[in-house]
């Protein structure tokens, strides 16, 4: 049951990302001067009509296999077994939050400090416990991915207060 | 001729060589760790190839296509797990022999079923390219968009259980590839005034963010004892392989390896399905069909070079024609583009150089994959034990560094952030990432045929429909598709009845 709520929601959700896309973003962010047969929000349109007549069937076939089961009714949206509980990716929030202070820190610390930090980070998120342990895997890491790529690519990380 | 013999002696150098060994090992290693696809191997290595010279990453990323092919099967051989989904069939009989004390030995037999199909596939690419791509030369627009119609059919294919999914998976991989300048009019689309994405969304970030932090993202699913626990493989024991155990499988090599590379040319079916097929075909020419899943010889040799030869037969039509068959294929196309070799027919006469270049790397791949194999089961074995809660957060950091490195900019790194996310979430709700890959690829060429071709006809649909290729890529799209359905079909009620 719990499938038939989740093709419900998502394809109730294509159909309001598609209308966003349709009456919103794409006039916002295709502009063009003149009017030709097909312009440049030609194919963008077409795909986001195409996407929203496949959500349509999805939220279709999810409110069918509901009121086969009889559980097509008003609770639909308050049944608990349709909530979507954002606790369970609470792990996973915390990781793509960590990920892009990481990316931040890194421009002003520089390459090496903010990725040996954030790795010894990750491993104790991941599992870990011991800190010195997580350290100095993170260092050896580190260090052999920096050589790795600045000596044998030539390429330069960002260098940070410390400049390296 | 000369151009031939001027490929071959790009290969006679030791970075050559080294990159086609590395790629080998990484592949091996890659498909070994049960979570870690070949695509998202061939991915995490794509960015590294952007620094080398084009024999070096074209036998890199040659090497970790056979490596990983081989890898699947060490993890199914000794913990029961598949590493890719290629190696299923494999477990069959390969966990059998392990649990029999027959590790090493089936070990050995699934390197070289691997190595000859690899062999066999290549043989059947050159084979088949030359001829195929002569007919593809005649193509213009309208048959182009045909043939990406045709491509895009194989969504069908890969979809799973529902088509709608990967329908909607394959319309956003589109929609992704309209992001930057407008093809024809240069009119910037979805850039949000952000200089950074005048060129569009960079290829590495779509390919690391919905493969490879995606599946990190899924991982992190699993609890922190059960990320941090060590798997314990059973012992190897070096039992050999005799000769004549290999030879008695000639047969049976030979031909699975014929309908792996047949089924590779095939797009969308991939590798599982390879597997499968020489399996069910192995065990009915058998003598002792009953013996099967046992732990036998054949059960190994059968899928493993159906897998192999997979490799060789789905390169026909993404050098031939341009278009990929399946996911690995699918990033190896923004490979060879990113090092000046575009697929597709004209290859084969502005190019030839490059198409001579990519045999001689798959068959050298082959070659290094025997020696590096025979050496390394031992060492590949034990990294199979790998804990996750090390190797993931080191993926990530792998992540950053390879979609920074492409422009060295930080902004690649964030937009492979946000599309892991964006992957995440399609994975949570069973829409299949394939097809979003494929059609990021072809979305461009698809988009750029189809209006040229309705500028050419004053916007009449019917050019589509009066040109006989164009006719028959769209009528084999559709008929392509409907196969598709049924058969996903027809596996999703046998799966439901056992």
């Amino acid at each position: 049951m719990e499938k038939k709520y989740a093709d419900l929601r998502s394809g109730i959700v294509i159909i309001l990302i598609c209308a966003l896309l349709y009456f919103w973003i794409i006039p916002a962010q295709i502009k063009y001067r003149g009017q030709a047969d097909i312009n440049p929000d030609f194919f963008p349109r077409l795909l986001v009509i195409c996407g929203a007549l496949c959500g349509l069937l999805i939220a279709l076939q999810g409110a069918f296999g509901l009121k086969k089961a009889g559980r097509l009714n008003r609770s639909v949206f308050t049944d608990p077994e349709a909530k979507v509980s954002f606790k369970k990716y609470l792990r996973q929030f915390v990781f793509l939050g960590s990920a892009l202070i990481y990316l931040f820190v890194m421009n002003c610390t520089g390459f090496i400090i903010a990725s040996v930090l954030y790795l010894t980070f990750l491993l104790m998120f991941f599992g870990h416990s011991k800190f010195h342990w997580c350290l100095m895997k993170s260092v050896i890491f580190v260090g052999v991915v920096y050589l790795v790529f600045s000596l044998a690519f030539k390429i330069s990380f960002p260098q940070g207060i410390l400049g390296f | 001729m000369n151009i031939f013999f001027n490929s071959l002696v790009q290969f006679v150098s030791f970075e050559v060589i080294l990159g086609i060994i590395a790629g080998v090992a990484v592949g091996i290693i890659g498909g070994g760790l049960p979570g870690i696809s070949p695509s998202m191997c061939i991915a995490l290595l794509l960015p590294i190839s952007l620094y080398l010279p084009t024999p070096v990453a074209i036998g890199l990323m040659m090497g970790s296509y056979q490596g990983s092919m081989f890898g699947g099967s060490v993890s199914a051989i000794l913990i029961n797990t598949p590493g890719t989904a290629s190696a299923a069939a494999t477990t069959i009989d390969g966990y059998q022999m392990a649990l029999n004390g027959q590790s090493g030995k089936a070990l050995r037999m699934a390197l070289f079923a691997s190595c000859s199909g690899g062999i066999i596939g290549t043989m059947i690419l050159l084979a088949m390219a030359k001829p195929l791509s002569s007919v593809a030369l005649k193509f213009g627009p309208p048959e182009y968009f045909g043939l990406m119609l045709l491509s895009l059919a194989l969504i069908a294919g890969i979809s799973g259980k529902s088509l709608l999914k990967g329908l909607v998976s394959g319309f956003l991989g589109l929609l992704i590839s309209t992001v930057g300048m407008d093809p024809i009019l240069g009119t910037r689309r979805f850039t949000f005034r952000n200089i950074n994405l005048a060129d569009g969304l960079q290829t590495l970030s779509v390919f690391i963010g919905v493969f490879a932090l995606a599946e990190v993202l899924a991982q992190l699913s699993q609890s922190r004892v059960q990320l941090f626990k060590k798997t314990d493989p059973l012992n190897v024991i070096d039992n050999k392989l005799s000769f004549r155990e290999f030879w008695d499988q000639k047969v049976n090599i030979v031909k699975s390896s014929i309908i792996g590379a047949l089924i590779g040319v095939l797009p969308g079916i991939g590798g599982s399905t390879a597997c499968f097929v020489s399996y069910a075909e192995a065990q009915r020419r058998s003598k002792h069909p009953e013996k099967f899943g046992t732990g036998i010889l054949e059960g190994i040799a059968a899928p493993e070079a159906a897998n192999n030869a997979v490799a060789g037969g789905a390169l026909v039509p993404l050098l031939t024609l341009g278009i990929p068959g399946d996911v690995v294929t699918a990033i190896l196309v923004g490979a060879l583009i990113v090092h000046g070799i575009k697929p597709g027919p004209l290859l084969f006469i502005e190019d030839i150089g490059s198409v001579y270049t990519i045999y001689i790397a798959l068959f050298l791949a082959v070659i290094a994959l025997f020696f590096v194999g025979k050496l390394g089961i031992p060492f590949f074995s034990k990294i199979v034990k790998l804990r996750k809660a090390t190797l993931l957060p080191m993926i990530f950091i792998i992540c950053v560094v390879g979609t920074y490195a492409n422009r060295s900019n930080i902004f690649d790194s964030m937009t492979m952030i946000g599309l892991g996310a964006m992957g995440f979430i399609l994975k949570k709700n069973k829409f299949p990432i394939a097809p979003l890959v494929i059609s990021f690829v072809i979305g461009a060429q698809l988009e750029m045929s189809l209006r040229q071709s309705l500028i050419l006809s004053d916007y009449s649909i019917s050019i589509f429909f009066t040109r006989p290729i164009s006719l028959v890529l769209i009528i084999g799209a559709v008929v392509f598709s409907f196969l598709m359905v049924r058969r996903n079909r027809k596996l999703a009620a046998k799966t439901a009845e056992n």
